[in-house]
Order: C-alpha cells, then sequence, then structure tokens
C-alpha cells in the first residue's frame, strides 16, 4: 500500500516539479495520515549516498582533526573545531563510538594536547557503542598517573570511568592496577570518585590492614564521608576482623552519582544498538542484568543524611551530678532509681518519686511509659528540659532549614510523636505552639498537612487576638485561595480545635482559676503540666470570638465554592458542635453564630442540609430554654448578648417553619428574614410561590416526595407532590423510614397542631 | 510581651470585659502578635561594659597582693589572645542541664569525656586507631562581662601522634561562653538546675566535634544546632566593624564582601567585593555619628547602600539582589555557616558580645 503510493508521489513529482504539490497529490487519495510517512521515504529515496556512509566520514573528518592536530587547537572564533565537536556530539551521543575511536580519543584528551574545555567536551563524548575496551581505562589510568591533567580533568576522566564502568569488556588488567588507584585517595577532591571505584573494583585479597588504617587516618581527616563509608563497608564485608568500626545500621546510599543524565544517554545509545538487532539475544540478556545490576547499586534510596532526632532512652552513669554533696550512705538510703531500670508500669507506680528521669528527656516522645512518668511527677525541671529540647529540635530540623525529600520521611515521624504526646497530654504543648505561630507563615499549605491540622487543633487557649495573629490569618489566606477539599480540612481542623478548647483548654483555665485562690493545691487531674507565662484573657471571649471567626469563613467559603456538599457537610459539623457548646461541654453562654451560616445548608439540593438545620434549631431551643431556667444572671450577662441571640434563633424558627412546613415562605416580610424579598425583582417570569420550599416541594425533598407518591398511589394516577399536604403525618412517617426524623422532630417541636402557629424558643 | 497596655483592660471586672469583647472584633485589623523577632533600631557597638571589665577584674583580685592581680591581667589578656587567628566554627545551645563550673565537677567532667573518646574510638568510629586522646575541662577566665555571664569553660583534646611518641598535640579546642548577656533565659528559679551558655566555639577535627557534641547532648540534654547567620546579620558586622581598626589604617587588612550568585548563573558563583581599608575607613567615619557608642539600623543601610551603589556604578551589577554569605574586615571573618575568625585580640569581647546578643535572640524569640 505504502509503496503505491510512493509510486504515485513519483510520479506526480515528474509531472509538477514542485514540492509544494506533493501534498496535494496526496491528498487526492485521501489519506492525510500518511502524508508524513510517504513524504519522509520519499526524502531517503532521493538523497544519493547512504546517510550511514556520510556520518563515517563526518567521524572520520572529526577524529583525525583531533588527532592529527600538530599545535594545539584554537579555541576562540574556531568554527572547524565547533563542526568536529557538534558531530562528533550528534553521532556519539546517537550511536556511541567504536572501541577504537575511544582509545584514540583517550590519547588526545590525556596528553592534555589542546584547551581543558575541548578534552572536558570530548570526554562527555566517549560512548560506547558496544563496549569500552579495557585498554582504555588502563590507559586513562595511566594518564592520571602523569599528573599532566589537572584536578578537574582527572575527576572527569574517573567520573567517566564510572559511567561506563558496566560496559567495560574485561576487568582484570585494571583490577591489577588497584594498589595504583588506591593512592588517588590523598586527593580530597578525587576521594569521592575513587571510593566508588575501589569499591567496584575490590575483591577479597585487596582488604589489606595498611589500607584499613590508611582509610581511618583519612576519615580522621575528613569525617565520616559516606563514600568512606561505603568503602570500608565492602572492607568490612571480606574482613570484619580488620574493621572493627560500627558502621551505621541503616542504609545510605554510599555514592550518590551526579551524573545521572550521562548514564542515561549512554544506557540509551546501548538500548537503541539492542534494538535494532533484537535477534542478538545474549546482547539483550547482557543488557537485562546491567539493568538489574544498576537498579541495586544506582537506585536512589531514601538517604538518611541524619539520624532520628528523637533520642533514645538512656541514663548516664554519672547520674549523681547534681548532688555532689552527699555521702554513700545517704546516696544509698535514697538512691534514685535511673528510668531504664524501670520496666512495666507496675514498677513504676511502686515509687515514682524515687525514679530519675533518663538523660535526655527527649526520648519521652518514644517510650510511652515515660510519659505517664512525666504527666505524673509535675517536676518542673523535667517540663523546662523538655520544652527547650522539643523547641530546638522543632527549629532545626523544619524552620532553620530548607526541608528536602529525605528529610520528610524523619520530620514525619517527629512530629507523629508530637501528635500522640499532645493526645496523650490532652492538652497543647506551648513549644508547639510557638513553632506553629512561625512556621504557619511561611507555610505552603502542603508539607505536613496531617501532622500541622492536628497539632493546630491541640492548641492552647490563649487571647483570642493571639490566635488570630498566629493561627487563624496564615490558614485564613491558605483557605481563600485553596481548593474545596482544603476548605474542608481548614474548616475540620478549627472545628477540632474548638472542640479541644471547650473540651479541655476552657475547664483548665477554671481550674486553674480556682487553684489561683486556694494556694498551695496539689494539682488536680485537669491541670496543665507546662506552666507559661500568659497575659490574662477571658476564655469565653476566645471561645465566642473564634465562633465568629469560623462561621464567617464559613459563609464565604459555601458561596466561593458554590454549596460544595462536603464543605456543607464539614460546616454542619461545626454549626452542631457550637449549639452543643452550652449544653455538652458547660460553657456558660449559648454562642450563636451569624445566622446567614444557615441559608445555603438549608437551600441545599441534598435533604442532609434542610434535616440538619433542622436539628441544629432544635438544640438551640433545647439550650436556650435550659439557659433560661438554670441562670438568674450570670457575670458573663455582659459579654454576650441574651436577648439579641433569642431573636436571632426566634427568626430563624419562623424562617425555617415558614418555608418548610407552613407554606408561607414570603409572607413575613420583616428585616433579617431570609426570604423577605420580591422574586420578581429579579425576573419577571419568577413568580412568588409559597409553597415552593415545602418538605414536598423543596428541591431537597422532590425524590423523596416521588418515592412516597410511588409507593401510595396507583401508577395511573401519580398525582402533584402537592397533594401530600394533606396526608401530612404519613409523609413524616414515612421520612421518619428514610432516616430523615429530623424534619417530623422539628414539626413536632415548633409547630402546633391545629392553628399551625409557631412555638419560639426561649 | 508587647500586650502589656491590654493586659490592665482585662482586669476581671464587668464594665472592662464588655469593652473588651467589643472592641475584638475593631482589634482584628490590626496585628500585635508577630512570630518574627525584631532587629532593634540600633545596637551596641562596643558593649555598655566593655570598661567595666578592667574595674572588675581588680575587684575580683583585691584580696590578693599587686602582684597577682597584674598577674590576672595578664592572664585575661593572653586568654583573648588566644582565641585569635584561629578558624573556628560556631553552635548555639539549649541551656545545659546539671552543669557546674565547680573544679571538682569540671575534673569529673573530663574524664568522663575522655572515657567516651576512647569508647567511640574503640568502636573506630572516628578517630584512627592509633591515637589516643584525653580531654581536659577547665574555666576560661577572662571572658565574663555581665552577671548574666557564667565563667567560660575550655574543654580541650589532646592526642599523642602516632605510637604514642612524642608530645602531646591538641586535637580539639571548644569554648563554652556567654559574653555580656543582658539577662538570663532561664527561669529565676530553675536557674541553678540550668547554666545558658549561648556560644559553643570549636576548631577541631570534625570526628571529633562530632563526638563531642553527641557526649554534651547525652550528658547535659541540651541541643547543639549550627550557627547561622542571615545576609542581614553579616551586614550589621561588617557596618558596625569595618571602621574599627587598631593598628593604623593604611596597614590593616581590607574590608572584603562575599556574595554568592543565583544558581542560574553559569560559570560564575561568587563575587568578592574588597575594599581598602583606609577608603572604608573615610566612608564609614563620615557615616557613623563617632559621639554615640550605638551604631543604629539607618547607619547600616546607609553604609551598605553606598558600598553597593558604588560597585553598580562601576561594574553594573546590582550586588544588592545577590546574597551575601561571608564578610572580612580587619577585626574578624565570618561567614555565614558559623565560621569565625578573629583577628584583633583588643575586639574579641565586642565580637563575641554581637554573637551572644545573636544567639540570645534567637533562643528568646523561640521561647517566649
Amino acid at each position: 500500500m505504502t509503496y503505491c503510493y510512493v509510486q504515485c508521489v513519483k510520479v506526480s513529482v515528474d509531472i509538477m516539479g514542485g514540492e509544494f504539490n506533493i501534498i496535494d497529490c496526496i491528498s487526492i487519495y485521501g489519506t492525510q495520515i500518511q502524508i508524513g510517512g510517504v513524504f519522509k521515504r520519499f526524502k531517503m529515496n532521493k538523497s544519493p549516498i547512504a546517510p550511514n556512509t556520510v556520518k563515517r566520514k563526518k567521524l572520520d573528518d572529526a577524529l583525525s582533526y583531533f588527532t592529527e592536530a600538530r599545535e594545539p587547537i584554537k579555541v576562540r572564533g574556531n568554527l572547524h573545531l565547533q563542526l568536529c565537536l557538534d558531530s562528533l556530539e550528534n553521532i556519539s551521543t546517537t550511536k556511541g563510538l567504536q572501541p577504537e575511536h575511544i582509545l584514540e580519543l583517550i590519547d588526545v584528551i590525556g596528553t592534555c594536547k589542546h584547551a581543558e574545555s575541548i578534552s572536558a567536551r570530548l570526554i562527555k563524548f566517549l560512548i560506547p557503542a558496544t563496549f569500552v575496551p579495557e585498554k582504555a581505562i588502563v590507559k586513562t589510568i595511566s594518564y592520571l598517573c602523569t599528573n599532566k591533567p589537572s584536578t578537574n580533568m582527572q575527576c572527569l576522566l574517573l567520573r567517566w570511568i564510572l559511567v561506563i564502568y558496566d560496559y567495560i569488556d574485561t576487568k582484570d588488567d585494571i583490577h591489577k592496577l588497584y594498589g595504583l588507584i588506591f593512592f588517588f585517595l590523598d586527593n580530597q577532591t578525587m576521594m569521592p570518585y575513587v571510593c566508588h571505584l575501589l569499591f567496584l573494583l575490590t575483591r577479597k585479597e585487596d582488604v589489606r590492614m595498611f589500607r584499613v588504617r590508611k582509610l581511618l587516618s583519612l576519615q580522621n581527616r575528613v569525617g565520616a564521608q559516606p563514600y568512606l563509608i561505603g568503602l570500608l563497608s565492602i572492607y568490612k564485608l571480606y574482613y570484619p576482623n580488620l574493621v572493627s568500626m560500627v558502621l551505621p545500621k541503616n542504609k545510605k546510599l554510599f555514592f550518590p552519582s551526579k551524573d545521572g543524565k550521562w548514564k542515561i544517554v549512554v544506557e540509551k545509545v546501548q538500548l537503541s544498538r539492542v534494538n535494532q538487532n533484537t535477534l542478538d539475544t545474549t546482547v539483550a540478556s547482557e543488557r537485562l542484568q546491567l539493568a538489574d545490576s544498576s537498579q541495586i547499586r544506582g537506585a536512589p534510596r531514601s538517604k538518611r543524611r541524619k539520624i532520628d532526632p528523637v533520642p533514645i532512652v538512656h541514663s548516664n552513669a554519672s547520674s549523681n551530678i547534681g548532688n555532689p554533696g552527699k555521702d554513700t550512705v545517704e546516696a544509698m538510703l535514697y538512691k534514685n532509681k535511673p528510668f531504664v531500670q524501670v520496666s512495666d508500669l507496675k514498677a513504676l507506680m511502686q515509687r515514682p518519686d524515687y525514679i530519675e528521669p533518663p538523660s535526655q528527656i527527649g526520648a519521652v516522645l518514644r517510650n510511652e511509659l515515660l510519659q505517664h512518668y512525666m504527666s505524673y511527677s509535675f517536676d518542673a525541671v523535667t517540663v523546662t528540659r523538655f520544652s527547650y529540647w522539643l523547641q530546638a529540635i522543632l527549629y532545626e530540623e523544619i524552620l532553620d532549614r530548607t526541608v528536602t525529600v529525605e528529610d520528610k520521611e524523619r520530620i514525619d515521624g517527629l512530629l507523629t510523636r508530637v501528635v500522640s504526646f499532645s493526645k496523650f497530654l490532652q492538652e497543647g504543648i506551648p513549644a508547639v505552639d510557638q513553632f506553629l505561630a512561625r512556621f504557619l507563615h511561611r507555610w505552603n499549605g502542603e508539607d505536613f498537612r496531617v501532622h500541622i491540622f492536628r497539632l493546630i487543633s491541640y492548641h492552647r487557649i490563649c487571647s483570642f487576638q493571639r490566635l488570630h495573629d498566629n493561627i487563624l490569618e496564615p490558614l485564613r489566606k491558605l483557605y481563600f485561595c485553596s481548593s474545596v477539599y482544603f476548605k474542608c480540612q481548614v474548616i475540620h481542623c478549627l472545628t477540632a480545635l474548638l472542640h479541644n478548647l471547650a473540651a479541655f483548654e476552657w475547664p483548665r483555665v477554671q481550674e486553674s482559676n480556682k487553684a489561683d485562690e486556694v494556694d498551695g493545691q496539689t494539682p488536680s487531674i485537669l491541670s496543665s503540666l507546662f506552666h507559661e507565662e500568659t497575659e490574662e484573657f477571658e476564655g469565653v471571649v476566645t471561645l465566642l470570638e473564634l465562633v465568629r471567626y469560623i462561621s464567617d469563613m464559613c459563609v464565604l467559603g459555601q458561596q466561593m465554592d458554590d454549596s460544595h456538599n462536603l464543605l456543607i457537610h464539614i460546616n454542619l459539623n461545626f454549626m452542631e458542635l457550637v449549639a452543643s457548646l452550652f449544653s455538652q461541654y458547660n460553657i456558660p453562654v449559648v454562642p450563636f453564630p451569624v445566622k446567614d451560616i444557615f441559608m445555603r445548608p438549608f437551600l441545599l439540593e441534598n435533604a442532609m442540609g434542610p434535616a440538619r438545620v433542622c436539628s441544629i434549631i432544635t438544640m438551640y431551643k433545647n439550650s436556650l430554654e435550659l439557659q433560661k431556667r438554670q441562670t438568674i444572671g450570670t457575670e458573663y450577662d455582659e459579654v454576650i448578648n441574651k436577648k439579641a441571640i433569642i431573636r436571632k434563633c426566634n427568626d430563624l424558627i419562623l424562617d425555617v417553619s415558614d418555608a418548610l412546613l407552613r407554606n408561607r415562605a414570603f409572607t413575613r416580610k420583616v428585616d433579617g428574614s431570609f426570604f423577605n424579598f420580591n422574586p420578581q425583582d429579579y425576573s419577571e417570569s419568577l413568580k412568588v410561590k409559597e409553597d415552593v420550599f415545602t418538605v414536598y416541594l423543596h428541591q431537597a425533598f422532590l425524590g423523596f416526595a416521588m418515592k412516597f407518591l410511588k409507593e401510595t398511589q396507583p401508577i395511573e394516577q401519580f398525582g402533584h407532590p402537592r397533594g401530600i399536604k394533606g396526608v401530612k403525618e404519613t409523609y413524616f412517617e414515612f421520612l421518619e423510614r428514610e432516616h430523615l426524623d429530623d424534619i417530623p422532630k422539628y414539626n413536632k417541636v415548633f409547630i402546633r397542631k391545629g392553628n399551625q402557629s409557631t412555638t419560639s424558643a426561649g | 510581651m508587647r500586650g502589656q497596655d491590654e493586659v490592665d483592660n482585662c482586669t476581671p471586672s464587668l464594665s472592662s470585659r464588655k469593652q473588651l469583647f467589643s472592641n475584638t472584633a475593631s482589634r482584628r485589623s490590626s496585628r500585635r502578635f508577630t512570630p518574627y523577632g525584631r532587629t532593634p533600631k540600633s545596637r551596641q557597638l562596643k558593649g555598655k561594659n566593655h570598661e567595666i571589665l578592667s574595674n572588675g577584674t581588680a575587684e575580683r583580685s583585691r584580696p590578693r597582693d599587686r602582684r597577682s592581680a597584674v598577674e590576672t591581667d595578664e592572664e585575661h589578656e593572653s586568654n583573648l589572645k588566644g582565641l585569635t587567628n584561629k578558624s573556628w566554627k560556631l553552635f548555639k545551645m539549649t541551656p545545659l542541664y546539671k552543669f557546674n563550673t565547680e573544679s571538682s565537677q569540671l575534673k569529673k567532667y573530663s574524664s568522663q569525656l575522655s572515657a567516651h573518646i576512647e569508647a567511640e574510638r574503640q568502636k573506630g568510629l572516628f578517630i584512627d586507631n592509633a591515637t589516643s586522646s584525653k580531654a581536659y575541662i577547665s574555666t576560661y577566665k577572662g571572658l565574663r562581662v555581665s552577671a548574666a555571664d557564667k565563667e567560660a569553660v575550655q574543654i580541650l583534646i589532646k592526642g599523642r601522634n602516632r605510637g604514642g611518641f612524642g608530645d602531646e598535640t591538641v586535637l580539639l579546642t571548644c569554648l563554652l561562653c556567654s559574653v555580656e548577656m543582658e539577662h538570663n533565659p532561664v527561669e529565676p528559679k530553675l536557674r541553678d538546675k540550668f547554666a545558658y551558655y549561648p556560644l559553643l566555639m570549636v576548631k577541631g577535627l570534625v570526628s571529633l566535634t562530632d563526638g563531642l557534641i553527641t557526649w554534651m547532648q547525652s550528658h547535659f540534654d541540651c541541643v547543639i544546632t549550627p550557627m547561622i547567620f542571615s545576609a542581614h546579620d553579616l551586614a550589621w558586622m561588617v557596618a558596625m566593624w569595618s571602621g574599627t581598626t587598631t593598628e593604623p589604617v593604611h596597614k590593616s587588612k581590607p574590608v572584603e564582601l562575599l556574595y554568592k550568585t543565583p544558581t542560574d548563573c553559569k560559570g560564575i558563583d561568587k563575587i568578592t567585593f574588597t575594599i581598602e581599608s583606609t577608603d572604608v575607613k573615610d566612608l564609614w567615619d563620615r557615616i557613623h555619628d563617632d559621639k554615640g557608642s550605638e551604631f543604629s539600623s539607618e547607619e547600616v543601610t546607609m553604609f551598605i547602600n553606598s558600598l553597593e551603589s558604588h560597585f553598580h556604578s562601576l561594574f553594573r551589577v546590582k550586588l544588592s539582589a545577590l546574597q551575601l554569605y561571608s564578610v572580612g574586615t580587619s577585626l574578624s571573618y565570618i561567614g555565614d555557616v558559623g565560621r569565625l575568625k578573629i583577628f584583633s585580640a583588643d575586639h574579641v569581647l565586642w565580637i563575641l558580645r554581637y554573637l551572644t546578643v545573636l544567639s540570645l535572640e534567637h533562643f528568646t524569640q523561640s521561647c517566649s
């Protein structure tokens, strides 16, 4: 078929004699897709000489240009040089060089006849088409010994050897040079590469005491570098008795390679060659092996540059440093038991006062028993030690440097421990709050998100201004420029924070206020472990302001994301928590969020919205009634305007009842009512339909109404959902069965039977 | 705390509470709590008590006879001299738990540290098998200036050459110090448990340094982290110190600023800007008000700006867009990763005082 096309094209070219017409001609045949292929083929047929021969010629020219040059080649403004280098690059990066070419070029490079920049480029082109002859490597090493090439060039040559190491045909002769190569270690710049090469070459008979000693003294000089450890580790593998040092247990990447791209090019060249002659199965299998081996050695494993920052539990032998004056008898009498000797909770409880905390208190994050001890002992010194440590570690690990991918795992581990310790203590840690205040301002919303949100939710109670500046403001910025899922997480986190403040922090503040009045009390179960000097603030004000702040964020979020169902769900969770603050958590006031927050959930297309709004209103009614009965007037009357809240709540009840149950959504024309507007102001076609949001016509309930009708009506007389108006009680029973029991409950509480009037709260 | 005025408002009387509540909404707009510390508008150039030092030493040595007073002074001087012309690596520390400077305790620490090094050596972690070494810990007089300062402590690790022949050589020198700290950040009632040294200076083998830090961290439950200077800190240093010289101006070392270029610029990785000390002195005298002992931030900005604009007019390179990472003056050489070399013994206290301030600022910022 293709052949046929080519014929046609040829003919048409003959006739019309122009390239432009070719495409027209082909399009006559109606297969546009073929054009490229045909065109190419045509061009290839046209060229008189095969491209391979051209390339070979160019290569020979380029090579002879370098090999036959007697004088150093001029670099600047030398077009010929550029052309030669380009053609050489072109060929080597696509087809690779033959062994004899590599040998020739090594000579050119090693003698350093030409400028360094030329040699450096030439080294990069030493990509084997098939393999690298061993002789080339031996030659390279002997040129290294001449010391003619500069250190940079020597490094580059070594790097080249490492890149093509897998493609060297035999390695016996190179291995004979092992002792020679070892001498290169003295050059600090070359050391990493030399170590890598030695690592690859080392055989059992190479491991000698004098070499180990040399390596150790080098290590002494330059520190425990990964490449030295790498080489020592293979020595140790052969002769554990010669290398007595302890190697780090975690597996490291000893020889990180900078030449990834170079390696890829070499592999590509090899791959294309193998693809060309796929019949050559031996080569293919070789390649597979190579790929395997390179994966074992070269795969970038997670490099753990630093160890886990959390120390292990240990006690120093010199633990009695602090009380040197004590004589031995006394010391024996009051002998403190180091914590390492405490094995279980029972042992801990036997003599808790005589247990000495471990030398590094940071270990508390690791050890649950120690956490029990710390929360029991209430020792200010221990707590201060912990605070100093945690603060420094958080700064060191996260704030004072750029976090790289390798660090992530370690920091994740650290933060997980901090979160679980906070959870154990049921209170926030001041050091963490300090850290958050600093960190959130530069947070991208991405790093360690789970942990950060957890830590925020454990924030300690403080003045609202402080909370706002340190936590809420940075979160707000992220909130309004992120996806709806992030918004959900933020609101969820803030709801958790509110819960934490109400359930744990608020009672703690109350307790400490009481304790301040009666001095010298023993710490109760509620007291805080951390002694913090804070400014004075009113806990209730913080709670109220926080509620208001979150509800503002909710309302705007609902608008931005057009009542996203998930966001509304999270918002309703928050509203439910707020409604239960008084009854569940003994907060002395009933906070009421902005009324607008109810609007969009109520008009949601999902029955969850209106149903839960109804349930929240019922909760409010209960709370307000309870408050009315309980308190005659508290100190907080000044802080919060009770009457205004009751008024707002009644407004809401009327709105919801009118729309949902009383078929008169637009009747009540009062300021602050949801439906205080005329639909026709917006569009002429809109008619005022009072029953448009009733429990059977509301868009969220239409599906249920339909189902209800299907169940109760004969299929031919289906009827309009309006018909349900007459059988509301049965419909409510149906809703209850559909797990929407909040609506019937609401109906029971607020709508008096018979006259359909509304009961208001308070 | 900056919200001091607010604290007064927060007394739990009813009227003020109402006021507090109604005010909160309006206060949202203005931030009062920032997590960032602020660089003071001006800094002490020499240190307030710089002159007091000599009186202080005289006072301390009053019970002794005159000769010994002279000796102590000489000792202090040689101690200060001992810190010069060495390449230090700087670290900052959290307070050391149960660290005591009594001589008996220091002796004990010495033996413990020696044992630790010996143990590490046997593990083969860092010491050449042939060298055995010993630690000596002692107080280092002459650096204590203010009442909040603790007496500086010196740790020396000495080792014999291969095979145990020859004299002991110092393998590592380490100094814990605090110079003219304004206040001790440790809570008063815990001060006998914690010793706070803002600065740790080390000079020695990398592996030994690691070993020493591990030992200190595990023994005194502290965290030791390298001190890192921002370009801003370095600008302050070069501005404050480039005008002060001990020798005649024309002899002293030139002022040097090293800038890092962005990685996008291939073939050039740093720009060294060297200025003759006479020229710098001339500029400095014009900018700095000689009467005050303080150096203000305006002076710093002006000084750096004029240097950079001069460079710009000559080479069309905007240095202000590059990162300053190392500065050298006739007093000292300081790099951003906590490298320090002091040249002038007379100014050791100046320099260490400023570094103490920086370290303390970092610490109190994180623990306030």
